[in-house]
């Protein structure tokens, strides 16, 4: 975690310390995750830490942009999140299920990360669907994901309310059929058709 | 669980708060009666909306999820069903509390589909009926739109003009136009300009977790604050049970369970309405059945819980290179296009489909693929697929009317219930195969749009599980306890009386004989003012009905 801590720190605000960095919290939910002795976990705790770090880098990666899931702490949410829903066994079967030559996701070259990631998706697809909707969720309500969508040049508030959107109030010369077109069959013009033209079996009798 | 004990008796008792109960006990209230609602769940109120929150959308995929099923609430009941995602929200309003307030009237012809083609029958009154009804359930709720619309009758004013359509609108619009359609902005109960004591949408683009301004017709701002101050009581958190009845088959009252102090109550009324939509309501009368009514209360023509309607329902997305701003503005439709609307068989099926063009929602879930699951790319691809598509896109939404099936239909489970211990519904639900042509047509249609407006990428979600069945979310829950003119092959008259239990109504969205092709609220609305105004108008006679009185219904 050297080279991600030095970036994540930077994108982050002056006046925010190194601990409450993304990385740290979601060790910490990790850890707590475990139980409250953590001694005997540790190690575990801290492989399965790293294994979804890993993995939220490879599912949204950054660039020149937008930052990296795993800069805005997404592998945190992810992990509390398939806790809570799916419980510890998801969580083994993520680490487990991402284990490619005996080596963890995080312990793999990013090259075989993403194969390893790909075969995974390909064996447990509701798993990796699940948690694929956690990452991007978590990821897009970050106000640093915020900041890069309005940096390209979208109007887009970090939630809908209080301010809402300013919008061209509707204007009739605009915004109706310039030509309106249409019609509807009046009450005493509706006529019977015959639905046994129609090549379906629509049953015995009728309504009417 | 502890006998809580019997309430004072009351002239009205409602069952359910959404629009159907609302309506019914605002009337009936101000009309200086005595009216109970109980309601299972509780008022959601503003702050307790996602809306204010960086998490809205995972808040929306979770706790605020449409379908109970997901949600599970303290107050959801679980619905036991493999064909479909239902929607409802059980509490103060109802599912008004998170639907899109899409508002557009039924069509004349919706009401004479027995004459049309016989495969559904016809309602026990017409358009022009229901048309003075509809105008006062507008006044109530705020209905923005644009009159001169040539594929509806004519109609009064509306409240406030139509929500705005910026780029999204034009865009849509250039593509109707090109085909030469009709297209006509939608009618919407989301108000444009403050209006009876509420704010002006401010177009934040998160109508489906409840509106927190009161912008939105939701019934918990539009018609239980009335409600109460004409006096009417409305008691949250208390599930009714069933509801009883006498020797002489006149309903007497509930049975509740106050969820919050564990005890059962009994609360008697001259008149009892239920108004639980077409999945609780056949639930509910289903659960009361008793020595006089062995197949369930108001069930001797066997059609209660059948001919469950949902309309079919198939979502095109499309995304283009001009910026649309999709997750600015209502949620919903902003333009409906009715040029399918009335059956022409010569397309291959009966009845019709609308077109609505509708938005896309936030980032997140724009990059979870939106309502069509073309889900942005995991890896090196994400940010380019997101530059490509946020704000680019927007959706048509095939709305089909589907019929009437005796087969499609709500039944108690045998082995699933609620917290309460009471049956949960079981729900059976197939599209007719002509309702499967009928909407592959709409999503023809609606690629048309696509390729008119140029759109460089195209999904289509018709709801197709992976066993090839249509599994739908289910976001209307009608027909169950179908209207008619006799009690052989219909639940309740045109006044949304019980035939079989006389002192019974039924005002919500299962009364409707059929489903039209759009959304039902505004139609369930002016359904139950009529039916209301009428129980109103005749309460002394109402409260004393006998079945031999409805035989005079008779047509």
């Amino acid at each position: 975690m050297t080279g991600r801590g030095s970036s994540r720190g930077s994108a982050r605000g002056p006046n925010e310390s190194a601990d409450t960095s993304a990385v740290d919290r979601g060790e910490r939910f990790l850890v707590e995750a475990s139980g409250t002795d953590i001694s005997p976990s540790t190690n575990v705790a801290r492989g399965l830490a790293a294994t979804l770090e890993a993995l939220v880098e490879v599912l949204i990666p950054g660039d020149e942009l937008f930052p990296s899931a795993l800069k805005v702490g997404a592998h945190g949410l992810l992990g509390d999140t398939v806790r809570k829903v799916h419980g510890q066994p998801a969580l083994d079967a993520i680490s487990e299920g991402l284990v490619t030559n005996k080596r963890m996701l995080h312990q793999q070259s990013h090259l075989d990360r993403v194969e390893t990631v790909r075969r995974f998706e390909r064996e447990e697809p509701e798993l990796f669907s699940f948690i694929r909707m956690v990452a991007y969720y978590s990821y897009y309500k970050d106000p640093l994901v915020t900041r890069a969508i309005r940096a390209l040049g979208h109007d887009y508030n970090d939630s809908p309310q209080p301010e809402g959107y300013d919008m061209v109030p509707f204007d009739p010369s605009v915004n109706a059929p310039a030509k309106p077109r249409g019609r509807y069959v009046q009450t005493a013009a509706v006529v019977p058709v015959d639905p046994n033209e129609l090549d379906f079996d629509f049953g015995e009798g009728s309504d009417e | 669980m502890n006998n809580g004990g019997h309430s004072d008796p009351v002239d009205v008792l409602v069952i359910g708060s959404g629009m159907g109960g609302a309506v019914a006990t605002k009337i009936l209230a101000e009309s200086g009666l005595s009216v109970v609602c109980l309601e299972q769940g509780t008022w959601a109120p503003p702050e307790d909306h996602p809306h204010y929150s960086p998490d809205w959308e995972w808040q929306r995929a979770t706790n605020w999820n449409t379908a109970g099923n997901i949600r599970r609430r303290p107050s959801d009941y679980p619905v036991a069903t493999e064909d479909e995602l239902t929607l409802m929200w059980n509490g103060v309003g109802g599912s008004t509390v998170h639907y899109t307030a899409t508002w557009p009237r039924l069509r004349p012809s919706d009401f004479r589909k027995g004459i049309e083609h016989g495969l559904a029958p016809n309602w026990p009154f017409t358009y022009e009926d229901l048309a003075p009804y509809y105008e006062v359930n507008d006044r109530d709720c705020g209905v923005s739109g644009l009159k001169g619309d040539p594929a509806m009758p004519p109609r009064e004013d509306y409240q406030t003009p139509p929500t705005p359509h910026g780029p999204f609108g034009r865009v849509a619009a250039k593509g109707f136009d090109a085909l030469g359609w009709h297209w006509w902005p939608m009618d919407e109960a989301i108000i444009t300009e403050d209006y009876d004591g509420r704010h002006a949408c401010n177009n934040c683009g998160n109508c489906q977790s409840g509106c927190p301004r009161g912008s939105l017709a939701d019934v918990a701002f539009t018609h239980w604050p009335k409600a109460i101050v004409a006096g009417a009581q409305l008691r949250t958190n208390c599930r009714v049970e069933r509801v009883e009845t006498d020797r002489a088959g006149r309903a007497t009252g509930a049975v509740y369970v106050d969820r919050m102090a564990g005890t059962r109550h009994f609360q008697a009324a001259d008149i009892v309405i239920v108004a639980c939509n077409g999945i609780g309501t056949p639930r509910l009368l289903l659960n009361s059945a008793n020595n006089l009514f062995p197949d369930g209360l108001a069930n001797s023509s066997d059609q209660v819980g059948r001919n469950l309607m949902h309309h079919g329902l198939a979502i095109v997305e499309m995304w283009v290179d001009e910026v649309v701003d999709s997750h600015k503005g209502i949620t919903s439709a902003a333009i409906i296009c009715s040029e399918f609307a009335e059956t022409d068989t010569s397309r291959g099926f009966i009845n019709g489909l609308t077109l609505h063009v509708a938005r896309l929602n936030g980032a997140g879930y724009q990059a979870l693929g939106s309502h069509s699951a073309n889900i942005a790319p995991w890896g090196t691809e994400h940010h380019a697929w997101f530059r490509s598509h946020f704000g680019h896109g927007l959706c048509i939404l095939v709305v089909g009317e589907d019929l009437p099936l005796p087969d499609n239909r709500v039944t108690l489970s045998e082995t699933l219930t609620d917290s309460d211990g009471i049956s949960a519904p079981k729900v059976s639900y197939k599209l007719h195969p002509n309702d499967r042509r009928l909407m592959d047509f709409g999503i023809a249609r609606a690629e048309d749009v696509a390729k008119a407006i140029d759109a460089f990428d195209v999904n289509v979600n018709d709801f197709g599980a992976s066993d090839g069945a249509y599994a739908p979310p289910a976001w209307h829950l009608l027909g169950t306890c179908r209207m008619g003119k006799s009690p052989e092959d219909s639940v309740v008259n045109q006044w949304l009386q019980c035939w079989d239990v006389p002192n019974l109504y039924i005002m919500d969205g299962s009364v409707m004989p059929t489903s039209g092709a759009v959304n039902p609220t505004s139609t369930i609305g002016a359904t139950v003012v009529r039916a209301t105004a009428h129980l109103r108008d005749n309460f002394a006679d109402a409260r004393r009905a006998t079945k031999s009185d409805l035989e005079k219904e008779r047509s």
